[in-house]
């Protein structure tokens, strides 16, 4: 379904295109969001990214329904990481170290953890704080490659990561959920 | 917090974000989709569409074998007049050659003019020889045919008989002469003389070899046996009359 769907925009069907377009616009966007918090940004990011999304589709090779995901996901992510370079400087590194402190030995029950608030949480970070923690918790980068992409060292990354780490646990706990100790593993 | 617990607090969190609907706008959102679409379709329009390698050497294939294909017609329309010309000058030349052929071979069926002798030949028998003519209704048949065929006795060699029109058989019935009256040979005469036709030389002047050996007067030769040289060649004097026809009337000398 979705291979036929593929093969008809890489014809240049417009009505594909369309209905591809739909099936993985809300996905992307929320992506999208995520990296991105003011939503005319985001919007600029995800067009652009549409953009490139169908002009290489023509050279795409379809495998699987999560490849084309994925790959969507990864031309998003990169239009964002552009953005974020290019339109601003990034306030990487911020003077609030206590969130670290906080969120030791820390962990949350998996039963009691609400999707939507954690986006919600995630997308309230600072901007540093939120890009690394998207690009390694979420997308599975490694310090080395958020560094080159973020212009940044490893050591940064690393840091930026476990403050945003702190600072999530610190308001998921302040948001009622239950903070497990070491013990309970 | 050690890298376990940081592991395991990232996968939920990575899980949490997956089970997110993808078919769902984010709540607390702004977003359109309509008219982010809106303004995408624009710049999908206008963008180029990227071809891969593989399909571009495909479409070189095409193009190649595209103008391969063109020339090979081109070549061929090229060609084609030639070929036509060639063969209307050997359509004409067998035209010719049958033309030719069919006025050496003498089948001219059409022509009316082989038909005058023969009919002047056939009013002056009748006239002198037959006298029976007279009275017998001229048919059809008879005049169509040809006077060589009345002389069956005589056969003609075969070298004439080729060359000689005589198949009038296939020829139509003269018009003036399809009548059941009994003409005289005067009337059939003037009929004879009156028609004309351009015939070639060469061919009349077979015909009139062909006819003029046949009506020509042979001394008979029936009831005879022929047993010594031919006629021409017992006119030289070297040789010796046959000794068959000497009489033996008296002794020789010896």
């Amino acid at each position: 379904m979705l291979q036929s769907l593929i093969d008809q925009c890489q014809r240049g069907n417009a009505f594909a295109q369309r209905r591809l377009y739909d099936q993985y616009v809300h996905g992307l966007h929320r992506v999208s969001v995520r990296y991105v918090r003011h939503e005319p940004d985001a919007e600029e990011v995800l067009m652009n990214a549409f953009l490139k999304i169908f002009r290489g589709l023509a050279s795409f090779t379809y495998r699987d329904e999560a490849g084309v995901e994925a790959w969507m996901r990864r031309i998003v992510v990169t239009e964002a990481l552009l953005h974020l370079r290019t339109g601003r400087a990034l306030p990487l590194f911020q003077d609030d170290d206590r969130a670290e402190a906080q969120a030791i030995g820390c962990q949350l029950a998996d039963s009691e953890l609400n999707a939507e608030q954690i986006y919600a949480l995630i997308r309230e970070l600072p901007p540093g704080y939120r890009t690394v923690f998207n690009l390694y918790a979420i997308e599975g980068y490694s310090h080395r490659e958020i560094g080159e992409q973020l212009n940044i060292s490893e050591n940064t990354s690393k840091s930026q990561l476990s403050k945003a780490r702190a600072m999530l646990q610190n308001w998921l706990t302040s948001n009622g959920y239950e903070r497990r100790t070491k013990q309970s593993f | 917090m050690n890298d376990v617990q940081n592991n395991l607090f990232d996968r939920q969190i990575r899980q949490a974000l997956n089970s997110l609907p993808g078919n769902v706008p984010a709540p607390g959102t702004l977003f359109n989709a309509a008219h982010l679409w809106d303004r995408l379709r624009p710049e999908l329009a206008t963008a180029p569409v990227v071809v891969p390698m593989a399909r571009r050497r495909a479409g070189w294939w095409l193009v190649a074998a595209t103008l391969a294909g063109l020339g090979w017609l081109m070549a061929g329309l090229l060609m084609w007049p030639k070929q036509l010309s060639t063969r209307q000058i050997a359509k004409k030349e067998v035209l010719t050659k049958q033309s030719t052929g069919a006025m050496t071979n003498s089948v001219v069926p059409k022509q009316r003019m082989p038909i005058l002798p023969a009919r002047k030949l056939l009013a002056q028998k009748a006239h002198t020889d037959h006298k029976a003519l007279k009275n017998k209704p001229l048919s059809t048949e008879e005049l169509t045919e040809p006077a060589i065929v009345r002389n069956e006795s005589q056969a003609a060699p075969a070298s004439v008989n080729n060359n000689v029109p005589v198949a009038t058989a296939t020829e139509p019935p003269v018009q003036g002469m399809a009548i059941t009256a009994t003409p005289t040979p005067r009337q059939v005469r003037n009929q004879a003389l009156r028609r004309l036709a351009v015939v070639h030389e060469n061919e009349l002047q077979t015909q009139e070899e062909a006819i003029s050996s046949q009506f020509t007067v042979h001394p008979p030769t029936e009831r005879f046996v022929r047993l010594g040289a031919v006629v021409g060649s017992s006119v030289r004097s070297d040789q010796p009359a046959p000794a068959i026809l000497v009489p033996l009337t008296r002794k020789s000398p010896q």
